[in-house]
């Protein structure tokens, strides 16, 4: 196990030099940001100090060999825009995305896991029909279209919640429930049929053969081995609802990292755009590995080697 | 059954992000609102934490947020629209826009080189550091400090600042500057306390700042929220506002929609005249407009081909009906300029009649210039512009002249005219803030300059002449030259001055400036 770990740890780091390298280049081909920094009267003499206080002077590939030098002492350099390290304002950020993630996360999960159960146990009555319907109109529609229904709604004409930004519980609630529609979906559908299926399966007929009590059928043996699909798509994911987080954040005024990158791509902010596309995809990495290490201890008969 | 489960979920939602809530560090230096607000679950009417609480409190929301609070360190609007409420500039500008005392009482031009400024006396920083010709030389050294790398590029001409007297000072410049005071209005004028900034240093001035305005600085969350107090001791007596709190909401449908729910009191971005339009109805939203500087104009590369030609760029001005565009798209809120400058600013000479809207003159001009069934050219524009570009293009097009549009975000606009790969044609404004014609030129007119795509040696004589004159006859002289030159050769296509739009709700008094700076010590709210 712990073999097993090291090795992914390992295969991680190739990904994230990986991810460090595209966005590297990938941010050069954007454009210069010195010509947006300064206000238009600005001399030359003012671009080329300006220019030169940035490190960008410097040719494309002494630029990248400094990059990586530096990213191997985690050092992530400094936003252009703000004058300040990166991880720190990533880090002033990543509380907020994390929190609105997760409020996500729970909101789907406490909708779809009952949703979907009662959807497999009514297969083809009316309660079925009208959850695979919801699921369907969920999965279709776009997050920022929701997100500015839900405003318009719940803020504008009822005077509810709040538009957006962050503050108390309050602004949390219309954001989640936008970011973790699809979310909740997906794992309504994917319950549904897992379930569907396992209660077809041999094993659930001796259970009941022997005569337990159906609820003790579906939380102890069908439950549990329709719950190994979802945990894995659940585990996937929660990378794309810190991702969702770009457009959710954006919609709702919500200071987090999502709205720190759109904004940085913006201003061109490279080490910034880096900075928070690498911590990203570390993330998701990181989540990868976590749920592979979740199979062991939810479904015995993996062992990682 | 489905209401039960959702009213259930609901709740469990509520309560899961409540506790998540009260740990979550934000980054914010603040308190958090939310420990009042627990209690009162959906019953309250004003449910936004930072919604207007008190009678004298007031929420202004703009799109971008500021940068840093250390005024030195940044050179946009946005950042000055924040700051301008805690510190104060040398000199400010009236309710006719003509310049005004502030921390200086007055000013005048001792000789060419030599700007003299009385100050204000008893005035303090908001920590109780007094306010003196000491500070005026300390902030202008701090500014020109390489180490500041400060953006603000406007006093590059200030060689050094003397100290007179204690209340005394002089600015030298290198070269002659006739417009040192209007420079001092706004970013590069503001004062720093000396000794704060000594003693807490940089990083911790940018995230504390401590001015001499009429709000005092409470809390920052980035992108989210800046929060200030009045400053009861301000010298021009304190502020009918207690607390002023800016929200940053970079989406305009979101502004609106905080406008209409009442937690932003002032929309000072995301309002135009489609949304005016949609918001007429709605009896709690006021929509003002206000006579803005900013003047809209292409570019013409005249080093192209066709608009190498005279005749082809005068064809221009007269095919484009800009009278239709200002009542038809832009509701009547803008007017018609003859050149770059708006009406508000030292150097307009109203005698200068625009264009006239005449397509048959247009075609005339076209056909002699050896174009008569046109040609095809294109034009960048920024995206946010894209339904008057479109009928300007239309309209170039009932002349024969196709115009290809491509449009872009406003970054990459932008960067594509510093680096020189815009097209041969660009739509774009030039807001001069210093409300001297100096501004809207100096970047495009005289050959040597940033944006210039017309070489004039005429045109470069007057440049010269108006700005290194201090004399304001000889300057407006330049001036009114320069724009009927500017006119004859038409290497722009002049079009109009916006008014600018800001959503207000009924609680609330403030009168906008032309400047478009939210400065809030005159606002009120009932």
């Amino acid at each position: 196990m712990i073999a097993y770990i090291l090795r992914r740890l390992f295969y991680a780091i190739f990904v994230l030099f990986g991810v460090a390298t595209v966005v590297f280049f990938i941010t050069r081909l954007t454009g210069d940001p010195v010509s947006i920094m300064l206000p238009p009267d600005a001399t030359v003499e003012q671009e080329a100090q300006l220019r030169a206080a940035l490190g960008l002077d410097h040719s494309l590939l002494e630029q990248y060999g400094i990059y990586l030098k530096d990213l191997l002492h985690l050092d992530l350099g400094e936003s252009l825009r703000y004058q300040q390290p990166t991880i720190q304002l990533i880090g002033e950020r990543l509380p907020a995305t994390l929190q609105l993630a997760g409020a996500s996360l729970i909101f789907s999960l406490i909708i779809a896991i009952p949703a979907g159960i009662l959807s497999a146990v009514k297969r083809g009555k009316a309660a079925d029909k009208g959850i695979i319907s919801l699921v369907l109109i969920g999965q279709s529609i776009p997050v920022f279209w929701m997100g500015i229904v839900l405003v318009l709604l719940f803020a504008v004409e009822l005077h509810w919640l709040p538009t957006g930004g962050i503050g108390g519980w309050k602004h949390l609630i219309l954001p989640a429930i936008a970011l973790g529609l699809h979310l909740m979906a997906l794992v309504t559908k994917l319950l549904r049929s897992s379930l569907i299926e396992t209660r077809g399966s041999d094993y659930i007929r001796t259970a009941r053969a022997k005569g337990l009590m159906p609820g003790k059928v579906m939380a102890k043996h069908a439950l549990r081995n329709a719950l190994l699909p979802v945990i894995t798509v659940v585990g996937l994911e929660i990378g794309s609802l810190l991702g969702g987080s770009v457009v959710t954040e954006s919609v709702f005024a919500w200071p987090g990292v999502g709205q720190l990158l759109v904004q940085a791509i913006y201003n061109r902010d490279f080490p910034l755009v880096q900075g928070a596309l690498i911590l990203l995809a570390g993330i998701f990495v990181l989540i990868n590995l976590l749920v592979d290490i979740c199979y062991v201890f939810v479904d015995p008969r993996i062992e990682l080697e | 059954m489905k209401t039960k489960w959702l009213v259930l979920v609901l709740g469990l939602v509520l309560l899961l992000s409540a506790c998540s809530s009260s740990k979550g560090g934000t980054g914010s230096s603040s308190p958090s609102p939310s420990g009042s607000a627990g209690s009162d679950a959906g019953t309250s009417p004003s449910a936004g934490g930072s919604a207007a609480v008190g009678e004298a409190s007031l929420v202004v929301g703009q799109d971008t947020d500021a940068s840093t609070l250390d005024p030195q360190k940044q050179g946009k609007m946005p950042d000055m629209n924040i700051l301008s409420n805690m510190f104060d500039t040398l000199v400010t500008r009236d309710a006719d826009n003509k310049l005004a005392p502030a921390l200086a009482t007055e000013w005048k031009a001792i000789d060419d080189h030599t700007w003299q400024f009385k100050l204000r006396q008893g005035v303090k920083f908001h920590d109780g550091e007094s306010f003196n010709a000491n500070v005026v030389k300390y902030s202008i050294d701090r500014l020109k400090d390489p180490a500041t790398a400060s953006p603000i590029v406007e006093l590059n001409s200030v060689k050094e600042v003397d100290v007179v007297d204690d209340y005394t000072v002089n600015f030298v410049t290198n070269a002659p500057d006739p417009i040192l005071p209007n420079k001092l209005t706004l970013f590069g004028g503001v004062m720093v306390p000396p000794n704060y900034i000594k003693e807490k240093g940089d990083e911790y001035f940018a995230s504390h700042p401590v001015g001499t305005g009429p709000f005092k600085f409470v809390s920052w969350t980035k992108d989210n929220k800046v929060e200030m107090e009045a400053n009861a001791d301000y010298w021009r007596g304190a502020p009918k506002i207690k607390k002023l709190t800016f929200r940053i909401i970079p989406n305009a449908a979101d502004m609106v929609a905080a406008l209409r729910a009442g937690e932003v009191d002032i929309a000072a971005t995301g309002i135009n005249a489609d949304v005016a339009n949609q918001l007429k109805n709605d009896s709690s939203v006021n929509i003002v407009t206000s006579p803005w500087i900013r003047t809209f104009y292409i570019s013409l590369n005249t080093s192209e081909e066709h608009l190498a030609k005279k005749e082809v760029r005068q064809a221009m001005n007269y095919a484009i009906d800009v009278k239709s565009i200002i009542d038809s798209v832009l509701g009547g809120k803008a007017s018609r300029v003859s050149t770059l400058i708006p009406k508000q600013n030292f150097g307009y000479d109203a005698n200068i009649a625009p264009y006239d809207y005449d397509p048959a003159k247009a075609k005339q001009l076209l056909a002699d210039a050896g174009y008569p069934n046109g040609f095809t050219i294109s034009m960048d524009a920024d995206n946010t512009n894209a339904s008057y570009v479109q009928i300007i293009a239309a309209q170039l097009g009932q002349v024969g002249i196709k115009v290809n549009v491509n449009l872009m975000d406003s970054k990459t606009f932008t960067a594509n005219i510093v680096a020189g790969k815009a097209s041969p044609m660009y739509y774009q404004g030039n807001t001069g803030w210093t409300m001297d014609a100096l501004s809207n030129f100096q970047s495009y007119i005289k050959s040597d300059r940033k944006y210039n795509r017309w070489k004039n040696a005429d045109a470069d004589k007057l440049i010269d002449q108006e700005e290194q004159s201090i004399d304001p006859q000889v300057r407006q002289q330049a001036f009114t030259k320069l724009q009927q030159l500017l006119k004859e050769e038409a290497p722009f296509v002049y079009l109009y001055q916006l008014d600018s739009y800001y959503g207000m709700t009924k609680r609330v008094s403030w009168t906008p400036n032309s400047i478009g700076l939210l400065w809030m010590y005159n606002a009120s709210v009932n």
